[in-house]
């Protein structure tokens, strides 16, 4: 309330009305990020209440805190709502949705009405999915494979996925309004190099948005009609084949991955010039291998079926494709790095988080190129490796991304300035109590502890005390920023327009920006990333 | 859901917007069917299978005059486009619901068809008689449940397109550019009549 009363002589967007529906029925595309926002906090601590209790029952070997029904509904619980709920929109739905107007130098979305639908759809599905975890709960995990999820498990998997099916029309809508916008909405001067690589990574995630998901919803379909109808396009017993469904949901989900992983590429492509004080290192390469890797991840599903019983030829071509996708990956992360030589590094918060998924982005991977290996992967699939692999580019790269994006665009988002101290203590705490958790798990994964079992041998028990205790140092790291972050949006200091210095559109105009977001429209005249090295760094002749 | 304007027409054109917009959900759309077509050719290839013999219980004669009534719905709307762009409105007007008159005798034929399939106990409705018994071999009920599901979700699509049809036609007075919502309900329209175009030899024809 205090930022309506302090800001109306500079016109933010915050000004005109506090009241509920002035936010509810919002088209502004700066409050919907909002929206997006608060949903996705609240289900992100609901998955972590999940984990937590996952990693409590793996504290000791025995059973002993929970069933291994409970368990089970809890995994799934983790799966649905970390996958679906934040992970899926995490940094389009919220950042994307605030700064893709701002970078293209537009004054809302091509489409602000179907942009606050998407809201009210994602809301719908994910009430609808929370519900059937409610009233019983699945058991099925994230993956919802046949035929358990046809024939055996709860009724709550047809309300489940009818609620998924819904909450991807959200996802698609986001993706239709972020291609069309970036195609027709850009200012005059801002030609397609001269855009921020986030936004081509919006870019590349709506094309996987829109060409992905629709392949999911007609899966889920098929999944509901067996469980109401007894169509039997899965169910073997009908002469259907349950190995369809895997290539459905692989189709989907592994892009999916992309999905989740691009948007975080993007917001460190802008942190890590900004802090270096240089340009951005070979920008077209990253720009490209965007648009690779998107096109790619559409090749690659059938990595994860490689003990399924599909063709050893299709194993094979899937793994030398899924070795290729190692190299888009790559290249961005040797121009981050290259970004960085001889620059004049900060740390400021946003930095240690771009940091961090650096390091953590790049162990996840090279352990991706582990479980690509064809013969490999026979043994440490289903086992706690593959879960510390996708964790590390999951929580390790995107949610580390997730928050230095937060941290970075913050005073543009509130217009206040948050504590540099207590930010970095928790950028350091989390990726320490990151590290704990998930690193011990590849340890029991190499050493064969299969995942989703409630009870494992004694052996195993060090690497799961490790990694509980990571577990709780990650989860003090990820509530920190709840507090400091909290306080500044009512008692932190006013945030000048570019607390950073950035170059970029979004930094031309008020902190936080008007609702048209420019007061006058803004014109592009040359490339992204014009950092110049303060002059201390600069060799002698150039100063 | 493209007419939204900001105060003064966008910079790059309003019209451009929309109809991207609606191409790029056509392109989702299609692929939303692609994956069913492709769960029907999977199990259409299986070896051993006498998968495709099933066709031959479907009415070749129906089918026929159902692809004959969409096609012409599709020639009606494309004519309400044209002369919504040459500013005859009430042609137009009566064009659109001659479209979504042809788009509702489809469904009837359809149902007549789904109906006269049940009857044979040939659907894969649970309750009536121990699971549709007559299908057999097994195949055949593979057969009809993949027909369901691709002929339902077209129906379903056409459901909305007619709905659609109808609201631009009843409210055409208060749209703010009658003629541009149109022609994106025109392309929906079409891609409808598109899948029809695919679903057709696939189900009825190759025999």
């Amino acid at each position: 309330m205090t930022i309506a009363a302090d800001l109306p002589e500079r016109g933010s967007y915050f000004a005109p009305g506090w009241r509920l529906r002035d936010w509810l029925l919002t088209t502004d595309h700066k409050r919907i990020a909002w929206l997006y926002m608060s949903a996705l906090l609240t289900f992100f601590f609901i998955g972590g209440a999940a984990a937590t209790l996952i990693r409590i029952e793996l504290f000791s070997p025995s059973g002993d805190f929970m069933t291994d029904d409970t368990y089970n509904r809890m995994f799934t619980l983790h799966g649905v709502v970390m996958v679906w709920f934040f992970l899926i929109p995490s940094i389009p739905a919220t950042l994307g949705n605030f700064l893709l107007p701002l970078m293209l130098g537009a004054k809302d979305l091509a489409f602000p009405r179907l942009n606050l639908a998407s809201w009210y759809v994602f809301m719908a599905g994910a009430l609808i999915t929370l519900w059937a975890m409610l009233v019983g709960g699945l058991d099925t995990g994230w993956t919802f494979y046949t035929p358990l999820s046809t024939m055996f498990t709860t009724d709550n998997t047809s309300i489940a996925a009818i609620g998924v099916f819904i909450i991807g029309f959200s996802t698609i809508m986001t993706g239709i309004n972020f291609i069309v916008t970036t195609h027709k909405l850009r200012a005059p001067g801002q030609t397609w190099f001269r855009l921020p690589i986030f936004v081509w990574t919006l870019y590349a995630t709506s094309l996987v948005m829109v060409l992905a998901t629709p392949v999911l919803a007609a899966t889920l379909l098929l999944i509901v009609a067996d469980r109401v109808f007894g169509i039997g396009i899965f169910d073997p017993a009908q002469g259907g084949d349950p190995l369809l469904f895997q290539h459905l949901f692989w189709f989907y989900s592994h892009p999916a991955v992309y999905i989740m992983i691009l948007p975080g590429m993007g917001v460190v492509s802008e942190i890590l010039p900004c802090f270096s004080r240089r340009p951005l290192f070979g920008y077209k390469f990253v720009a490209y291998s965007s648009m690779g890797i998107a096109l790619l991840g559409f090749m690659v599903w059938g990595h994860h079926m490689f003990v399924s019983g599909q063709s050893t030829y299709a194993g094979v071509i899937f793994s030398f494709l899924s070795f290729c996708i190692a190299v888009p990956s790559a290249i961005k992360v040797f121009n981050w790095t290259l970004t960085m030589r001889k620059g004049s590094v900060t740390f400021e918060t946003s930095m240690i988080y771009s940091l961090g998924f650096l390091g953590l982005f790049v162990f996840g991977g090279l352990a991706g190129l582990f479980l690509a290996a064809l013969a490999e992967d026979v043994h440490l699939t289903d086992t706690y490796f593959v879960i510390a692999h996708f964790h590390y580019i999951m929580v390790g790269g995107m949610v580390t991304a997730f928050l230095a994006g937060v941290h970075f665009w913050w005073p543009k988002m509130t217009g206040r300035m948050y504590s540099e101290t207590w930010g970095r203590i928790a950028a350091v705490t989390s990726f320490l109590g990151f590290n704990l958790t998930f690193f011990p798990q590849f340890i029991l994964g190499f050493n064969g502890m299969p995942r989703r079992y409630h009870t494992y041998p004694d052996e195993f028990q060090v690497w799961n005390v490790l990694s509980s205790a990571g577990a709780v140092v990650l989860a003090l790291g990820y509530l920190m920023p709840l507090f400091y972050l909290g306080y500044s949006l009512f008692k932190g200091p006013r945030a000048p327009d570019n607390p950073w210095d950035a170059t970029g559109l979004e930094w031309q105009t008020s902190s936080p920006p008007p609702k048209d977001n420019f007061r006058t429209p803004p014109v592009v005249t040359g490339p992204p990333y014009q950092y110049e090295l303060p002059e201390i760094d600069r060799p002698a002749d150039q100063r | 859901m493209s007419v939204e304007t900001q105060g003064e027409p966008l910079p790059t054109g309003l019209k451009a917007s929309g109809e991207l917009g609606v191409f790029v959900f056509l392109v989702s759309e299609g692929l939303l069917f692609g994956a069913l077509i492709l769960g029907y050719t999977v199990m259409r290839l299986s070896p051993g299978a006498d998968f495709a013999g099933a066709s031959k219980e479907l009415s070749l004669l129906l089918g026929t005059l159902n692809t004959c009534v969409l096609l012409t719905s599709s020639l009606a709307a494309a004519l309400a486009t044209m002369w919504a762009d040459g500013k005859r409105d009430g042609y137009a007007r009566i064009a659109i619901l001659v479209t979504a008159a042809l788009g509702l005798v489809f469904l009837s034929i359809k149902s007549y068809e789904w109906f006269d399939e049940a009857q044979k106990g040939l659907l894969p409705f649970r309750d009536v008689s121990d699971r549709y018994p007559k299908a057999s071999p097994q195949e055949h009920r593979e057969f009809f449940d993949a027909y369901l599901v691709l002929t339902g979700t077209h129906g379903l699509h056409l459901i909305s397109g007619i709905g659609l049809m109808l609201g631009i036609t009843v409210f055409w007075k208060r749209l703010v550019h009658p003629a541009h919502t149109l022609k994106m309900a025109a392309l929906y329209w079409h891609f409808i009549d598109v899948i029809w175009v695919f679903l057709f030899p696939l189900l009825y024809l190759v025999r």
